[in-house]
């Protein structure tokens, strides 16, 4: 889609030792890994894993308890000063999330708002962009998720798969480097959950940059380059997509394929 | 049961039962009522062409027309003061949120009619005079004897505004609750800032959460109103007493002050109505 985001070998994100803990309960330890532009991740694990918590820590809706995260070679959330990490003021986290786009599974489509008015709210709202422009470019993107004639929708009235896709279009409007998807279809039946995974397949050949947590094996074999496996709240395996559904080298990842393939 | 199916399409009648009995009491309260208002009309309780001749008198609607004013200045000072409360109360700051508790309790907690005589008898005494300058400047906005600064109108809008403040603030508080996570969540990932996260997203998806709330507390502060008769306030109340003490037509005029009462808690139901229908649950 965009043609910066296919410059392979440039790194999207890199995760270092990322701790996250809540109220003595830990729900990351110690996670690194890279993702390179262009790159379909999928990360795969059980219920409780710490999936949806490492995605939140990417963007800082959730804050870490140590390590660091970087995407595009930017630390997010810090400004390194000589030894020291200075936190950043909240309008400088605000303004790097700009470029990280996020996918919910209970879509969270703002309810007050019309589908394209959703989709225009970021750049109108956070990026200034002049209405017109922002509206031609979100009936673009409505037509790309298959809903041109959902504009003037609310969510209240839109099917799961409908609201998904339009929540997909939102995070495309603010051009993001990277993508995370937390599990965008776990909410939807698998026949709703089809015209979002049709959504993320077509993105994924475009060349954007994702990160899905996800329970879909359609999603994880369909699209993605590699594979990230976690199991309380560690990364245990980490492998491109068709060696690990060939041949999964741990033993967790073994059992999850058994049950869910 | 056998059913003959070979019979074809038979006409076949329902038959609903008689609710007798709902009738049977529908026709008891009916006679009541009747009963009850030939009695009124008999005994002459109400003259109405005395009710008439007061009820577009330029007194009462001098005084209906301050219930409106103290009313809405009053809700309009709530309302602010409601929101701000709220928004402290929820800012995660352990200060303002203490600070707003504490408002809320004293001012939610005591009578409203302690609070407008506060205002007006109390307050100038406690500060005599109003000084209000620009530090490092010879700049004075208001220097003034207090208790020409807290004009009854002004003491029953600090009063009632104050207290429903109280209330509001915790109608607000409440709606804003009720605004699903989620909503928040992905303002934040899409990189809105706190003032449009809350701006943009959250107040205006509560705002139609309290409306039903903000709708009864209208209609009560505006009832309210006659509380500032006790300061001298010329409300609708304190007018109707002050004539029906020198002519004694006591049911006619307390008809004529419940009557603008009644028009203006239908104003207030037709706004509101109206209100949810523009801004429908979603």
């Amino acid at each position: 889609m965009n043609a910066s985001n296919t410059d392979s070998g440039e790194e999207a994100i890199r995760v270092e030792s990322v701790q996250k803990a809540f109220a003595g309960f830990r729900a990351l330890k110690d996670v690194s890994f890279n993702v390179r532009n262009g790159e379909v991740i999928a990360l795969l694990g059980p219920s409780g894993s710490g999936k949806s918590t490492l995605l939140r820590c990417i963007n800082r809706l959730e804050v870490i308890d140590g390590g660091r995260v970087y995407v595009h070679g930017q630390l997010i959330g810090y400004q390194q000063r000589g030894g020291d990490l200075h936190e950043m003021s909240d309008a400088a986290i605000s303004a790097q999330r700009r470029s990280i786009g996020m996918v919910f599974q209970s879509f969270n489509l703002f309810r007050h708002m019309t589908a394209l008015q959703n989709i225009m709210s970021g750049p109108v709202f956070v990026l200034k962009a002049p209405r017109a422009a922002a509206e031609r470019r979100a009936r673009e993107l409505l037509d790309k998720v298959g809903l041109a004639d959902k504009a003037h929708s609310y969510p209240t009235e839109l099917s799961g798969g409908q609201q998904q896709r339009i929540a997909i279009a939102r995070a495309l409007a603010m051009d993001p480097k990277v993508i995370l998807f937390d599990e965008p279809t776990s909410a939807l039946d698998p026949e709703l959950s089809q015209e979002v995974v049709a959504a993320i397949k077509t993105l994924a050949e475009e060349g954007q940059t994702m990160l899905i947590a996800t329970h879909e094996m359609a999603i994880a074999q369909g699209c993605a380059d590699r594979v990230l496996f976690m199991v309380g709240g560690e990364l245990v395996e980490d492998a491109a997509a068709p060696e690990f559904f060939s041949s999964p080298q741990h033993e967790r990842s073994r059992q999850f394929l058994a049950r869910h393939t | 049961m056998s059913i003959d199916m070979a019979a074809g399409p038979v006409e076949v009648r329902i038959i609903r039962r008689r609710r007798w009995g709902a009738w049977l009491l529908g026709a008891v309260v009916l006679l009541a009522i009747a009963i009850i208002v030939v009695a009124g009309a008999r005994a002459r309780i109400i003259d109405v062409d005395v009710f008439f001749h007061y009820l577009t008198s330029g007194e009462i609607l001098l005084g209906a027309w301050s219930a409106i004013l103290v009313g809405t200045v009053s809700m309009a000072v709530a309302l602010t003061g409601g929101l701000v409360a709220a928004l402290m109360r929820l800012s995660g700051n352990p200060i303002l949120s203490s600070v707003s508790a504490t408002y809320v309790y004293f001012f939610r907690g005591t009578p409203m009619l302690i609070q407008i005589l506060f205002w007006y008898n109390a307050f100038p005494t406690m500060f005599p005079y109003l000084h209000i300058a620009i530090p490092f400047t010879d700049i004075v906005v208001v220097s003034e004897r207090m208790p020409l600064v807290i004009t009854p109108f002004v003491a029953a809008v600090a009063g009632l505004g104050l207290a429903e403040g109280a209330y509001m603030s915790e109608i607000i508080r409440g709606g804003i609750l009720a605004v699903d996570k989620g909503q928040q969540a992905a303002a934040r990932a899409l990189g809105m800032t706190q003032s449009q996260i809350y701006g943009r997203v959250v107040i205006p998806q509560a705002a139609r959460i309290i409306i039903p709330a903000t709708g009864n507390q209208y209609i009560m502060l505006l009832k309210s109103t006659s509380l500032a008769s006790v300061i001298g306030f010329l409300e609708l109340l304190r007018i109707t007493q002050g004539i029906y003490s020198a002519n004694f037509r006591v049911v006619e005029l307390l008809a004529v002050a419940a009557f603008w009462y009644l028009a203006m808690a239908a104003i207030v139901t037709a706004i509101q109505t109206l209100l949810e229908k523009v801004f429908p649950v979603r």
